[in-house]
């Protein structure tokens, strides 16, 4: 009964914090199926936190002794620091992560107990509506406290955004009380280029996903990492470190379809190309990033091999597919809309929105195979005042505890560059995630794309609008 | 002459500067450093280089001249119709037409896909009378970068037209039927020839705006529907070659006016003309 509870406890502090309702079904459904009783406690929490069930549920809440509690943080603190130490210990660093590292503590360590402790005093005194007051960092995200530090976060926008917002920078306010502001924009390099030239610094940090970032680095529009401050050690991809840009998660692709349409969908790019057998309408990004990946996987190279991307092979493997494609998707964000709409049966789409959608009840899938894990980059515009604080929080964002959560609040869509991040998973995520030895997973190559992304963009585009369209046929 | 100068300085500090910056940066270099030799390699690369710019170019001529005819075939009779309209009626019809203008496109483009998409409402009209085999590709091609376009600029069209009708004098229309001309030869011999500076500039509105789209030939248009406006987008926010892009600039605005410039010739400059009553 008592490691239930402590079960329990462990899932929910890690449930509290995510974001999406969805991922706190899933989790739910996690702790359910690893024991059933769980899952009242969970709903009786959700509750009380605020969240909400609805009012059919009495708040019936069983008392632990504090003592267990602590207890168990410290075997837990205990676990992990060993497998911290059996993973950075190899190296000869004593990291100054681990003691950072607290598994339970999403929080900052003596935050979480404190707060833990009144929570679990006041639920034991059986004041359930008060104890909302105990709960201020669940509850009131992303108070900090007014100081002159505060940096400007260049990020996504929309619910992404929002994520990255409360997993990386809520958190980071929480413990240093450094403000970030998050701001959305096209992080292109001319942007970059044009604050640098103008010495008009907007942002202090920002993310770029793909081969642009190295671009950046390249014409020397990027501060340098400060070593001595971001912590690097732990990375599953060491192949995504560079002098200028941290990695700091990963978005894989793949392709998407709609499970209720097509009973039999391609499962990996050779049967994507194959419309005799695989019949339906297909869209392909009409960006070569990726793009010529996948022409490559579908004419039989194995994911290891695809770099450097062979590409008068991949432009022939696209000649075959060509009259065959209904859309050559412009903008990534289209997707899954064309699917959703019925325009295309099979596309290709970040796995982040498939598991979005299908976590709100859209029926979509992804095939397991065929994905490209594509990583996200933080970085600093050159001549940002704020040097110190940006590296600060992107040692932050390297911490496991947030890896975790941040592929936690969209399962299977952002994925844990950190090893510590990754272990933390439960298996559910894992499964949705493609694992760091995956050989079916393409790890993009950021620096050939570098090198080479505007002689092959144009060519592809040189591809695209030669010869006239063929309506593709109806099937 | 003075009570312009606001204009002129506004002008010259947010166009003729900038656009300055923009013919240095086609040369070759991309900052102010002035150590950048000069070159043309860029017009080089754009006309004889690589075939992707002149085939794009050619696009872009003709999805603006095809749109500014399709609009003028459909707009006319909006225009003529809004016209024969008492006041009150004419203004509430100009709110429907407006209407669209306002919406946003990416809105409209998901309302396009709904109708006109592969499994829209009109396609499976057509499956369910004709069957599948029948089913017309309407979006993600050329006919769909027309469709959003014509859409989106109609009204630029229609008012312009509309304003030449309701400026005409209605003593000539009288003259006329006094004289006994039916309606059709009214029209053509008198409403329709006094009208034509309006249709150009209306002609003339539309290819030029047409020339600089690029968001709907990107959501609406197939492969081949790429315009000189994407490259530029290309070229600035992936490619980062600003040298390239501003090249492409400079031949969308000689693009432009020479557009304008051809229409002033027709009919002896009735575009710019004072209109006579």
């Amino acid at each position: 009964m008592r490691q239930e509870t402590i079960t329990f406890c462990y899932d929910y502090l890690k449930m509290i914090h995510l974001t999406h309702e969805f991922s706190q079904r899933i989790l739910l459904t996690e702790s359910a199926r690893q024991n059933p009783k769980t899952l009242k406690n969970c709903a009786v929490k959700r509750k009380i936190a605020g969240i909400g069930l609805g009012n059919s549920i009495k708040p019936r809440v069983r008392v632990e002794p504090v003592s267990d509690m602590e207890e168990f943080q410290m075997a837990e603190k205990r676990k992990q620091t060993k497998i911290e130490n059996d993973l950075v210990g190899k190296k000869g660093k004593s990291s100054k992560n681990i003691e950072k590292t607290d598994t339970l503590s999403v929080l900052k360590p003596e935050a979480t107990r404190r707060s833990f402790l009144a929570g679990s005093t006041l639920l034991g005194a059986g004041a359930v509506t008060s104890s909302l007051a105990s709960w201020p960092l669940i509850l009131t995200p992303g108070k900090a406290k007014a100081t002159a530090d505060s940096i400007v976060w260049a990020t996504d926008g929309g619910r992404p955004g929002e994520k990255l917002r409360r997993v990386f920078a809520e958190s980071f306010e929480r413990e240093t009380g450094i403000k970030v502001i998050t701001v959305t924009g096209q992080r292109t390099a001319s942007k970059v280029k044009a604050m640098v030239l103008s010495r008009n610094i907007e942002w202090d940090v920002f993310e770029r996903g793909g081969s642009q970032g190295m671009v950046m680095q390249n014409e020397g529009l990027l501060e340098p990492i400060d070593e001595s401050i971001v912590d690097r050690s732990g990375s599953i991809y060491p192949q995504w470190n560079f002098s200028h840009l941290v990695h700091y998660y990963f978005a894989p692709t793949g392709i998407a379809y709609d499970p209720a349409r097509n009973a039999n969908p391609p499962k990996n790019w050779a049967e994507f190309w194959d419309v005799e057998k695989f019949p339906g309408r297909r869209g392909l990004w009409a960006i070569a990033e990726e793009t010529l990946e996948h022409a490559l996987l579908a004419d039989g190279v194995a994911a290891k091999d695809i770099y450097p991307i062979d590409v008068d092979r991949a432009f022939k493997s696209l000649e075959r597919i060509k009259d065959n494609i209904a859309v050559w998707i412009a903008s990534h964000s289209k997707s899954l809309t064309l699917i959703q709409s019925g325009e295309l049966d099979f596309d290709v789409t970040f796995a982040g929105r498939v598991g979005i959608a299908k976590a709100e009840g859209v029926s979509i899938d992804m095939a397991k195979d065929g994905k490209i894990s594509k990583p996200v980059f933080l970085a600093a515009p050159k001549g940002t005042k704020k040097k110190d604080l940006v590296m600060q929080f992107i040692n932050h964002t390297q911490r496991p505890e947030y890896q975790a959560l941040n592929a936690m609040s969209a399962p299977g869509g952002s994925g844990p560059v950190v090893r510590g991040g990754y272990e933390l998973l439960t298996q559910t995520i894992k499964d949705q995630l493609p694992a760091p030895d995956d050989p079916n997973t393409v790890a993009f190559a950021v620096d050939w794309w570098a090198e080479n992304f505007v002689e092959v963009s144009k060519r592809y585009k040189e591809f695209l609008v030669a010869a006239g369209e063929t309506p593709p046929k109806p099937h | 002459m003075l009570f312009v100068a606001p204009f002129l300085i506004f002008i010259v500090v947010v166009f003729l500067l900038p656009l300055l910056v923009v013919s240095y940066f086609s040369l070759g270099p991309t900052d102010f450093e002035f150590n950048t030799p000069l070159t043309l390699d860029f017009y080089r690369e754009f006309f004889f280089g690589s075939s992707l710019y002149t085939q794009v170019l050619w696009t872009t001529v003709e999805i603006s001249l095809f749109s500014a005819v399709v609009v003028v075939v459909l707009g006319y009779p909006v225009a003529y119709y809004l016209a024969k309209q008492p006041p009150r009626k004419r203004m509430l019809l100009s709110m429907v037409l407006l209407l669209t203008f306002y919406t946003s496109i990416l809105v409209k483009s998901f309302a396009f896909s709904v109708l006109l998409g592969y499994n829209g409402i009109v396609n499976t009209a057509i499956a369910a009378l004709f069957g599948v085999e029948a089913k017309v590709p309407m979006l993600f091609n050329r006919a769909g970068t027309l469709i959003g376009i014509v859409e989106h600029f109609l009204p630029y069209m229609v008012f312009p037209i509309l304003t030449s009708i309701l400026a005409q004098d209605p003593a000539i229309h009288k003259a006329a039927e006094i004289m006994g001309a039916g309606r059709t030869r009214i029209f053509w011999r008198v409403t329709f020839p006094l009208s034509i500076p309006g249709v150009l500039a209306g002609v003339l509105l539309v290819t030029i705006l047409t020339v600089g789209q690029f968001i709907i030939p990107a959501l609406l248009g197939g492969r081949s529907d790429m315009m000189l406006a994407n490259l530029v987008d290309f070229h600035i926010n992936e490619a980062f070659d600003w040298s390239m892009a501003s090249v492409i600039s400079i031949v969308l605005l000689v693009l432009s006016a020479g557009f304008i410039l051809g229409l002033a010739r027709v009919r002896g400059g009735q575009v710019f003309a004072e209109r006579r009553h």
